[in-house]
């Protein structure tokens, strides 16, 4: 367990407190997660405007639905199940493929993490790294690249993984297991190619 | 072998110890526009309001509405049942020590006659009564010397008639005590033990014998009954009795008289014939 993680509330617990009308447990619920869930569809090759429009869907069925809500399950499976059909129903509604091709354009740089060293050729070639696994990561089939999002963004189990994709949790593993395969693999090429 | 080290790293992997997860690190964390934030946290509060303005705030007015809603359906319950429930309405009459003493002897004639005497205001207070309260078993109890008997007072109304048809005729005290002695006669033999103006009705139209008696009334002693006992095995000066009333009722009080002078030389020691000698007819 982190650091400060022991008093941090619980998610559910948050949004039953905003269910019963406490806005500031939203408050901290959206400090949470918004990060990650925008992630997730800049993740899955969306531009930034298309996941914003979609991150904006998914936190406004939570807040219409609070009312029903029953934190049966975590929050974040819900939240992420809310995010997985979104941008199904976008790929219906407006024949949008989610294409590797996308993502890594439109990237906010100043979002970027600093690089580690002020050597401008160490800083090239940790840039090149991270062009390179985001090339792997975009080049992944979209299924793998979601269980592998999924997990890296929120930390989900197999088992949450699974619910929100709708599949079985061995599904899950063995799209996530591809998937790191396959990226470790290109981690490999890359770095015996420097 | 590389599968069991693609295992292990796998496993790493899934517990969160991976370089893989190092390199996702280092795509960046970008965060959503601000006009974002603004607005969904915008909505946010707007339904947090919604929500306090329906169901108020955590242990607000909700509560105390629900409890009272709770107590004021209870409430009503109650008076409900309270409404529907039987009305009694007790009256006890008692005759003080001072007249006890002074009518030793005649306490039954006393009593027919407090009881006769109280009908027309029971009759009164009945007119002011609900219509419910006045079909429900409300019993006048009239208490002389220590005994107690009852007459329904849903039963007054027919006793009045009779006393006001008898409070013309210049046998009025006699007709107090022929109706008071009758009514007294007729509780006794009613299974219910209840005075009831369809028996009295019955009786008047037809001569069919009168049911058997039941055992004596709960609230009146061996002696008060005795007189009544005695009259069980004289269907005639029963019936004679039954006319004698009906006659007072009718108005027809010549006739009554004649009649009731015909009862005393039939049946001189009739328990009536004896209380109304003492009375001086």
């Amino acid at each position: 367990m982190l650091p400060g993680m022991a008093n941090r509330p619980d998610d559910k617990v948050l949004m039953v407190r905003y269910r019963d009308g406490e806005v500031q447990a939203f408050e901290v619920l959206y400090a949470r997660h918004k990060g990650p869930l925008y992630r997730y569809f800049l993740r899955r090759g969306l531009g930034t405007e298309p996941a914003a429009e979609l991150a904006q869907e998914v936190w406004m069925k939570i807040i219409r639905t609070k009312d029903r809500y029953e934190p049966s399950a975590k929050f974040t499976t819900y939240m992420y199940r809310l995010a997985h059909n979104c941008l199904i129903d976008l790929s219906r509604r407006s024949a949008y493929k989610i294409t590797q091709q996308v993502i890594g354009d439109d990237i906010d740089v100043a979002g970027l993490p600093a690089t580690a060293t002020a050597n401008p050729e160490a800083e090239a070639i940790y840039n090149e790294s991270v062009e390179q696994f985001r090339s792997a990561l975009a080049n992944l089939p979209d299924e793998q690249r979601e269980a592998f999002i999924l997990k890296q963004e929120s930390g989900l189990s197999l088992a949450d993984i699974a619910h929100v994709t709708g599949v079985s949790t061995e599904t899950a593993k063995s799209r996530l297991r591809y998937a790191f395969s396959k990226l470790r693999q290109q981690l490999i090429r890359n770095r015996d190619k420097a | 072998m590389t599968d069991q080290r693609d295992d292990k790293e796998f496993a790493a992997f899934l517990a969160g110890e991976s370089e893989l997860a190092d390199r996702y690190q280092a795509l960046g964390s970008e965060q959503p526009p601000v006009e974002l934030d603004e607005h969904i946290l915008a909505a946010a509060r707007d339904a947090a309001k919604v929500h306090r303005l329906e169901f108020g705030p955590p242990g607000g007015w909700l509560k105390p509405v629900a409890l009272a809603a709770t107590v004021l359906l209870s409430f009503s319950l109650v008076m409900k049942i309270g409404v529907d429930s039987p009305v009694r309405y007790e009256q006890v009459v008692t005759v003080s020590k001072e007249s006890d003493s002074t009518l030793e002897g005649q306490s039954e004639p006393v009593f027919y006659e407090q009881l006769a005497r109280s009908l027309p205001q029971r009759t009164l207070e009945m007119k002011n009564m609900r219509e419910e309260q006045q079909s429900e078993q409300v019993i006048e109890e009239v208490t002389v010397t220590g005994r107690s008997r009852s007459i329904e007072l849903k039963d007054a109304p027919m006793a009045v008639s009779i006393l006001g048809s008898a409070e013309q005729s210049i046998d009025q005290d006699a007709a107090l005590l022929i109706v008071a002695e009758y009514v007294a006669m007729l509780k006794t033999k009613s299974d219910s033990g209840r005075f009831r103006l369809q028996e009295m009705e019955r009786s008047n139209e037809s001569t069919a014998k009168e049911p058997a008696l039941t055992a004596s009334s709960p609230v009146a002693s061996k002696k008060d009954w005795e007189s009544i006992d005695k009259l069980q095995t004289e269907d005639d000066s029963e019936s004679m009795l039954r006319e004698i009333v009906r006659l007072y009722t009718s108005g027809s009080n010549n006739e009554a008289g004649t009649r009731l002078d015909e009862f005393l030389a039939h049946y001189p020691d009739h328990p009536v014939s004896v209380k109304l000698r003492r009375r001086g007819y």
